[in-house]
């Protein structure tokens, strides 16, 4: 099938927390992880 | 699955986790507290919308061979991306240029995957 036409609008790329009435992005779960143990995300 | 999964230090295979918000999870609740239905339409348009928004950034750094979006609602891996690149140095070069920026409010959390195969890409 013919590909569709790209919708006019903005890329979501770059947008960060706040930005455009975006709600700040919860905190990434790094912060948290206790010491000494993993948080999934290879941080330990 | 142990769900310990094997991170490899180089791949041509990224993993970008939870970074796909599919409507139906943020969907206000209804009055029996249920989550409202998303229009299926506008639910497609989303996610290609999003597809292709994440093809024309990782195009820039090297050949895209696959491009999967899980958009089930899995807990383990909603959300995730996956990207394969023809070679490992375009999947380094996306690492670099990924990490540390934002789509749509949210951070990019963006790591080697081991899954190279997608047809075998399953847990056992």
């Amino acid at each position: 099938p013919p590909r569709r036409r790209r919708r006019e609008r903005k890329s979501g790329f770059d947008i960060a927390p706040g930005a455009d009435g975006i709600p700040m992005a919860a905190p990434v779960a790094a912060a948290a992880a206790p010491e000494g143990f993993s948080n999934g995300f290879g941080n330990a | 699955c142990s769900r310990l999964h094997n991170r490899p230090t180089i791949s041509p295979t990224l993993l970008l986790p939870n970074l796909y918000q599919n409507p139906a999870l943020n969907a206000p609740p209804g009055p029996d507290g249920l989550p409202m239905p998303v229009d299926a339409r506008k639910s497609q348009e989303h996610f290609e919308d999003f597809y292709e928004d994440i093809f024309e950034e990782v195009d820039k750094f090297g050949e895209v061979e696959h491009l999967n979006i899980c958009d089930n609602l899995a807990d383990h891996m909603v959300g995730n991306v996956y990207i394969k690149f023809l070679d490992e140095d375009a999947a380094a070069a996306a690492v670099q240029g990924l990490t540390g920026r934002f789509y749509n409010g949210r951070p990019i959390l963006v790591e080697f995957s081991p899954v190279t195969d997608f047809r075998e890409a399953t847990c056992r």
